[in-house]
């Protein structure tokens, strides 16, 4: 997505057409899945699976979970894509509102079964999966720590690109409970991740 | 926090703050008076400043974590659409009548067919074993009256 279609934090609309031909484009691939097309069902997976995949991973903390939700995420593409209203959002704010619908469902079943993965273990998964520094690392198991919700707001705005208003779609929030959700967010990075370190540099 | 509908600027610093902890530290993304009135306060507050470069710090750290990409093994697998069969085709005729506008047409017409095709079968079978039982009830007391005559008719 285009960081260039991030609108203002007051007036973001949920669907900007003005990011170029990426909507248009998704759009006609998802009607004509909703028709059965396969060569246009694997051109949204190519377009779409590594952005969906980071989000739930970062989410969840675990690849394997976030491989099986990314299945399950477009299973679900392709059995609903004619639910998909066109113009009302945009097509990747629709499919990652599904994976967030998918994940939060794992999460809070593996909480039930005391099944979650720790942050210990987290940093460990993406150390050997995906991260090599140790400052990445930090800020991952850093973002790892948040509550849940804060987490899935945080990586939304600041690292899918959402709108404060798409995110709000995704989450199913209103827009103003998001950007609080963000501040909190906003404020513990900084304290673990900023003063902490100025902290020990004194 | 102050009103957004006033172009006064922010009352202190904590509501600037605030404010880069909400919208983040591009100026552009905030609402047009909270964005101005925060450039006049950047003007003259050092600690501002201070709280301006702290955000923009975290929005670098954030930024420049590395991309995380899925497997290549599963995006194959992902291209070729889950088995397009049986299943498929029943979940999408379980979705279309999960429709609720639908609910009622279907539950109206499910006794109609089978009413029909109750009919239609009956009407295929031969008229003298529709016939049979009544006429042994009609002609039940002739029986009675002539029993040599017609016992053989009637066995």
């Amino acid at each position: 997505m285009k960081t260039t279609s991030r609108s203002k934090a007051d007036g973001g609309r949920l669907y900007r057409d003005d990011a170029g031909s990426d909507n248009t484009r998704d759009d006609g691939w998802l009607r004509a899945v909703a028709r059965g097309d396969e060569h246009a069902y694997a051109e949204l997976v190519a377009c779409h699976s590594d952005r969906i995949y980071a989000y739930l991973l970062r989410l969840t903390g675990s690849p394997a979970d976030a491989e099986d939700l990314l299945q399950e995420t477009f299973l679900r593409v392709w059995r609903k894509a004619d639910s998909y209203q066109p113009g009302r959002v945009k097509a990747g704010t629709w499919m990652h509102r599904i994976a967030h619908n998918l994940s939060i469902d794992r999460i809070r079943k593996r909480r039930g079964e005391s099944q979650l993965p720790d942050v210990a273990d987290t940093s460990v998964d993406m150390e050997t999966s995906q991260i090599a520094s140790q400052e990445w690392r930090r800020v991952e198991a850093t973002i790892a720590r948040l509550p849940e919700n804060q987490r899935a707001a945080l990586l939304l705005c600041q690292l899918q690109g959402f709108s404060n208003a798409e995110a709000a779609h995704i989450l199913k929030l209103n827009v103003r409970a998001v950007e609080s959700l963000l501040a909190r967010a906003r404020r513990a990075l900084k304290m673990t991740l900023l003063e902490a370190g100025e902290a020990t540099d004194d | 926090m102050t009103d957004r509908s006033t172009n006064r600027p922010p009352a202190d610093l904590a509501t600037f703050s605030s404010n880069l902890d909400r919208w983040g530290p591009d100026l552009s993304r905030w609402p047009d008076n909270e964005a101005a009135a925060a450039q006049s306060l950047l003007q003259n507050s050092d600690a501002a400043r201070r709280e301006l470069a702290h955000s923009l710090k975290l929005e670098e750290m954030l930024s420049s974590l590395p991309p995380v990409t899925a497997p290549p093994a599963l995006k194959r697998k992902l291209a070729t659409p889950p088995e397009s069969s049986s299943d498929d085709t029943v979940a999408r005729l379980l979705d279309w009548f999960a429709i609720s506008i639908w609910r009622p047409v279907f539950s109206a017409t499910v006794p109609l067919v089978i009413g029909f095709t109750l009919g239609f079968l009956q009407a295929g079978e031969p008229a003298d074993a529709q016939a049979d039982q009544p006429s042994m009830l009609a002609f039940s007391s002739i029986l009675d009256d002539y029993p040599e005559e017609y016992s053989d008719d009637f066995q």
